[in-house]
């Protein structure tokens, strides 16, 4: 035996080392696989989200807003779900490379597969109600996640003609409107036009198309239910009438 | 105590499946491997021969303790030379100091020809010159460099010691060849008509 065989052997022995077993090693291996399914999980999922975000967004409003359709995508697009999204394609990646063979696949070509999967997968998500029930289900239990979307912010430019709130009391010539920050608006809606099922009722949730007319005076030309699709200013009120 | 005549008519993974029964196995895999490491250690690091036997020794005890981690997907010797690697950048981190490949002069000129420096460049063998200029190019080419002509290992069991994708590896050879000719002519402009 050569002298470090010695020195080694003697060390492994003074010491009572062990080789550390098997059963740690493939628990590693199995938690870094289970961390990038669970990445390509949430990734797809968010991607779900996202769709469903999009795909009810009221694309007609960009006239009100940024008269630019290009513009009104980059306002509305789920910027939290795409930081979702990085975030656990970062994750993902991560775990996929720290696997026994992660380092032999690619960078790209691993972003492509990834990318792929969550998009397969998040249609998959959007397609079978997922996307709708989890944006419900953050709408009910994550305080403060309607502010992060942009529709939020898009229904209270009352000087561009969007305005939304809940119904106080009818009126001869309309009914008077709590908006988003609390404020009460005196609302002519004799000519306009009710779409989507909205109905004019004290509580009812709205959001109307028109123009401002006064200091807190409007005149509503359509008018479109707020619960559905998006969600609702309340979620006690949120019944479901988005049609999934 | 292990019969060496047995140990050389062993495989690297049956002596792994020895070891993990008996540690005295072990001294088999040690011996095979501690010249070439040690050698690697202080290619790598420039540190002198005992420093690089510390190294070793823990990269030894490393080895021994993972040893149920060793897949057969991989070839043992990437597998100890990457925990060598490891375990010596690790200490270089340690002692704050920027490896110093120390080769001998027969490694330098062969460097020198695999790259072919010298074919290129049309140039004299400069042993002082090309060491210079090999240790001011960056870790990442000098690395590669080293494992694919001093170490003389395939684009694989460098990929699979460096844990990168295999044509990261081709990438970075080519990248550091030129560079290690575009180093040469900036730091020797007479001698780039020659080399144009």
């Amino acid at each position: 035996m050569t002298e470090l065989s010695d020195k080694i052997l003697t060390t492994i022995q003074e010491q009572g080392l062990k080789p550390a077993p098997k059963a740690s090693f493939r628990l590693k291996n199995f938690l870094l696989w289970a961390l990038f399914g669970l990445s390509i999980l949430v990734g797809a999922l968010s991607v779900g989200v996202s769709i469903f975000l999009l795909a009810n967004q009221e694309w007609d409003l960009y006239q009100y807003v940024t008269g630019n359709p290009l513009a009104f995508l980059l306002l509305v697009l789920p910027y939290f779900w795409l930081v979702v999204i990085i975030i656990f394609i970062a994750f993902g990646f991560y775990n996929y490379q720290h696997t026994k063979f992660g380092y032999r696949l690619p960078l790209l070509r691993l972003a492509i597969i990834y990318l792929l999967a969550t998009l397969i997968l998040g249609l998959g998500a959007y397609r079978f109600g997922l996307g709708h029930r989890l944006n419900n289900f953050f709408n009910e239990q994550l305080p403060g996640y309607q502010h992060l979307n942009y529709e939020h912010y898009l229904w209270q430019k009352a000087d561009q003609g969007l305005l939304a709130g809940e119904i106080i009391s009818l009126t001869p010539t309309g009914f008077i409107l709590e908006d988003l920050k609390g404020d009460h608006w005196q609302v002519n809606a004799l000519t306009a036009i009710l779409v989507n099922g909205a109905t004019l009722a004290p509580q009812e949730q709205i959001k109307i198309i028109g123009e401002r007319s006064d200091v807190n005076k409007f005149l509503a030309r359509e008018i479109r239910p707020w619960c559905g699709c998006g969600g609702c200013l309340k979620t006690e009120h949120c019944v479901g009438k988005c049609g999934r | 105590m292990v019969n060496q005549e047995y140990c050389l008519e062993r495989t690297d993974s049956e002596l792994v499946a020895l070891a993990l029964t008996k540690a005295d196995y072990f001294a088999c895999l040690i011996k095979r491997y501690e010249h070439q490491l040690v050698v690697y250690i202080k290619r790598i690091s420039g540190l002198n021969h005992e420093d690089a036997e510390d190294i070793l020794q823990e990269v030894f005890i490393k080895v021994f303790y993972n040893l149920n981690d060793f897949d057969s997907g991989l070839k043992f010797s990437s597998w100890i030379y990457r925990i060598t690697h490891n375990e010596t950048m690790s200490e270089l981190r340690r002692r704050h100091s920027r490896p110093t490949v120390i080769i001998d002069d027969e490694e330098w000129e062969s460097l020198a020809c695999n790259t072919d420096l010298i074919k290129e460049i049309n140039s004299q063998y400069d042993r002082a010159l090309i060491e210079k200029i090999f240790n001011q190019l960056s870790e990442k080419y000098r690395e590669v460099l080293l494992l694919r002509f001093v170490e003389d290992l395939d684009y694989r069991a460098i990929s699979d010691i460096l844990r990168l994708p295999i044509n990261t590896v081709g990438t970075l050879v080519a990248r550091a060849r030129q560079k290690f000719k575009q180093e040469f002519l900036k730091t020797n402009p007479d001698r780039y008509d020659r080399a144009k």
